[in-house]
């Protein structure tokens, strides 16, 4: 019963916490198709946990700061059509990672550390990180409860948006704030290696099963939460690294979906059996 | 009263990256009035329209919206883009889209009420859209499409509402859907601008014509407004006449004529 370990118990609520918000923040990513951007920012705070490190501060504060700035660096070079927006973030994110890597290589530890950052270290989560990863999750999806409205509008018509005189530029960079909120809280339980997989994976799964965003988003929570669960105790029981275990039962219930969903699924489109209107979303005329 | 002004334009110049597409707009929308915007591709009806609600900033002038700047009119103003602008795959329903017309009265953190509902559910009912409320968009035909936008422009309850091409490859009823919404409104004394390709349907259903080409060539009556020079200043070359009041033939570059043996449901498709 590996639950008679307090390290697991820790670590199985961290997972879940991490599994919930990683799937309710990725449905906006995936909406707006932006895996780019969230792989970029996973990256991106190498440099912000080297630099945490040499101070000996908070990681996780090291690792929010880095993230927070790339954000909102990709936001100011692409701002005006200066810059399409992905090479921004191919920009920035590579000279982040670099910057990360070099100063890593300073520090004599530097293998395991950068081991864990990158592929997370789930069992090592400790109290104070535990009630940290948990504050900033509830802080994120109550960000996300409570303005639903306002970020649904403008992340589906901004034009509306800007025309009911909401500030979009605003709301854009906070969700670019909560969705790097997201993936420092991920680093210990995923790393930064697999933390895109999460944002991505439930919330496309979920794309496949629904039709309304709170649906798709509640649906997501649980196939993260699910994949959490059953990854750790894979993990535990097979002796495979944790996170590569959450992100492969994620994957597995996303191919599952992409066979099988009902109307949408590779197995129903080889049948030739739709349902009435299930899939002419890319028709334009009547 | 009866000669109160809706829209009133001051020297508005907008346009793209340093290029002004349209110059020196000067016009003034009487309440209630019902207006077509007609000109070339490019002339600049789709820029007039960002230019009115503040989507491109002005380079000159201003607009006031029954007296105030319309950045401070907001509330007061819908404006229905183009329909290739949004994204159809997106998870959400008719209903839904009819709702978001309330946000901006809703205000901060404020969820839609039951009357929201109702009102969005009988627009949706006006529309003909009453069975799909539940639908995602992503499975509505492009005439419904384009008349839920109009559902969900009206849940704004504006008093001016602008909408660009709304007839632009939309099915017969659906036109004439429209046609009897923005009759209904400016009899409710609600203010119209569209644009159209068609100006034979301009000529026709609107009770003021708006000519541009990348600057105001005429506004008023659409017996004022056109006439020969008018015609020729915005499309060329004058290649249709005026008789008695009518507009007889219409072969202008933007338009090809309409086919005489095209099935009925084509009727005014083009563009």
């Amino acid at each position: 019963m590996p639950l008679g370990y307090a390290f697991m118990q820790r670590g199985l609520l961290a997972s879940l916490v991490v599994g919930i918000v990683c799937a309710i923040i990725g449905c906006y990513v995936v909406l707006r198709g932006m895996a780019f951007l969230g792989d970029a920012l996973a990256h991106a705070v190498l440099p912000g946990v080297a630099v945490a490190y040499l101070w000996r501060v908070n990681l996780l504060v090291g690792a929010l700061v880095a993230a927070v700035a790339v954000a909102l660096g990709i936001g100011l070079f692409s701002r005006g059509g200066r810059l399409r927006e992905d090479t921004a973030i191919g920009i920035l994110f590579a000279a982040a990672l670099a910057l990360g890597v070099a100063l890593m290589s300073t520090i004599k530890t530097y293998s395991t550390d950068l081991t864990h950052i990158l592929f997370g270290n789930v069992l090592g989560v400790s109290e104070s990180d535990l009630l940290l990863t948990a504050g900033l999750g509830l802080a994120v999806l109550a960000i996300v409860l409570l303005l639903y409205k306002e970020l649904l509008l403008v992340f589906f018509d901004p034009v509306l948006a800007a025309t009911t005189g909401l500030p979009v530029d605003v709301l854009r960079s906070l969700l670019l704030i909560l969705l790097a909120l997201t993936i420092v809280v991920s680093l210990q339980t995923v790393g930064a290696g697999l933390v895109a997989a999460l944002l991505v994976t439930p919330a496309a799964t979920a794309q496949l099963l629904t039709r309304r965003l709170p649906s798709m988003m509640l649906l997501a929570a649980g196939i993260g939460a699910f994949s959490a669960l059953a990854g750790l105790y894979l993990s535990f029981y097979v002796d495979v690294a944790s996170g590569a275990a959450v992100v492969l039962v994620c994957t597995l219930v996303f191919l599952v979906a992409f066979l099988f969903a009902p109307g949408r699924g590779l197995a129903w489109e080889r049948l030739g059996r739709r349902p009435q209107g299930g899939s002419k979303r890319w028709t334009t005329e009547h | 009263m009866q000669t109160a002004t809706a829209l009133e334009v001051d020297n508005l110049t907008v346009g793209y990256n340093g290029q002004p597409v349209l110059s020196g707009v000067n016009l003034s929308v009487p309440v209630g009035a019902k207006v077509a915007i007609v000109g070339p591709n490019g002339a600049g009806k789709s820029t007039l329209f960002k230019g009115l609600v503040g989507l491109l900033p002005a380079r000159t002038g201003r607009v006031l919206v029954h007296g105030r700047p319309v950045a401070q009119a907001l509330d007061n103003v819908a404006y229905v883009p183009q329909r290739e602008e949004v994204d159809w795959s997106f998870p959400v329903t008719a209903l839904d889209v009819v709702l978001m017309g309330r946000y901006g009265r809703l205000g901060w953190l404020r969820r839609p009420s039951r009357q929201d509902r109702a009102l969005a559910r009988g627009l949706l009912d006006e529309l003909g859209l009453g069975d799909l409320a539940g639908k995602p968009i992503g499975d509505l035909s492009g005439g419904q499409q384009q008349r839920l936008f109009l559902a969900r422009a009206l849940a704004q309850e504006p008093a001016l509402l602008l909408m660009d091409e709304p007839f632009a490859a939309v099915d017969e009823p659906t036109q004439n859907a429209i046609l009897d919404i923005l009759t209904q409104l400016t009899q409710r004394r609600t203010t119209v601008l569209i644009s159209t390709h068609d100006l034979e349907l301009a000529f026709e259903q609107f009770d003021h014509l708006l000519l541009i080409n990348h600057r105001v060539v005429a506004f008023g009556p659409p017996q004022t407004a056109l006439n020969p020079r008018t015609l020729a200043d915005t499309f060329g070359a004058p290649s249709f006449s005026l008789s008695e009041g009518r507009l007889l033939s219409l072969t202008n570059k933007c338009c090809p004529p309409i086919p005489e043996n095209k099935p009925a449901h084509g009727g005014r498709q083009h563009g």
